[in-house]
């Protein structure tokens, strides 16, 4: 059963470094397009992985990209060097990377974050404006559709109703 | 759309405001005012809300097409 706030809120309790991106950020930010996953960018060091097995290593977590539902697994994940970990879990997918389109990896995503307050846990997420120069970098048809979207959020939220 | 198609577009609607430009594309622009008044909590509470209803009505319509054997239905 999906459940994006929970898997959000267990990666802010494991202490994940991570910032909310694609369109859960999106969405956060204003947009009206609903999003299935979650999706972060994070750093990949060796720390940050295992905080984010333990967040999740009771969801049943996998790797949906790779054939036969490779198990999410610790040893693997901290040995392997991954640029990217996509993962199915009991309470819905979440996507990991190491790299923003537009805008780079994590530390260059801090700099296009801020924080957001949600059920009760501070997290980072991408500005209104970080996801804009995502979204056109990623050039696919359903992001430019979003540009046009985002950037009638941008000025409803400069020129509030 | 293309990459030119976006640009033809923006350029074309160069005149319009950013909420005119996203009407003119076939934006419900009161969806978005709509969520502009939620909380982030909100937002992704609703969003959940509706991910589990979409999962759910899908699954009904599997079960439906197994079940009477109709197989024009969209598959999994």
């Amino acid at each position: 059963m999906p459940n994006l706030e929970s898997i959000t809120c267990r990666l802010v309790e494991a202490k994940v470094e991570f910032v909310l991106c694609g369109g859960l950020a999106a969405f956060l930010q204003g947009s009206s397009i609903l999003t299935r996953d979650v999706d972060v960018v994070c750093d990949f060091g060796h720390e940050n992985i295992r905080r984010l097995f333990e967040a999740v290593k009771d969801l049943h977590p996998y790797h949906r990209m790779k054939p036969g539902r490779m198990p999410f697994a610790l040893g693997q994940a901290t040995s392997q060097p991954f640029q990217n970990i996509y993962l199915a879990t009991d309470w819905g997918q979440l996507d990991c990377l190491g790299h923003v389109k537009g805008i780079g990896g994590y530390g260059e995503c801090l700099k296009w974050s801020e924080p957001i307050e949600m059920a009760g846990f501070t997290m980072l997420t991408l500005t209104l404006e970080g996801i804009l120069l995502a979204k056109r970098a990623m050039g696919r048809p359903r992001d430019l559709q979003a540009v046009f979207e985002l950037e009638a959020v941008r000025e409803r939220k400069n020129n509030p109703l | 759309m293309t990459i030119e198609e976006f640009e033809a577009f923006y350029e074309s609607t160069r005149h319009m405001s950013a909420v005119e430009r996203a009407e003119a594309f076939g934006i419900d622009i009161s969806l978005i005012d709509e969520n502009l008044r939620l909380t982030p909590t909100q937002k992704i509470r609703q969003n959940d809300i509706a991910l589990n209803q979409a999962e759910a009505l899908q699954a009904a319509l599997y079960r439906t097409r197994a079940q009477s054997g109709i197989h024009h239905l969209p598959t999994r």
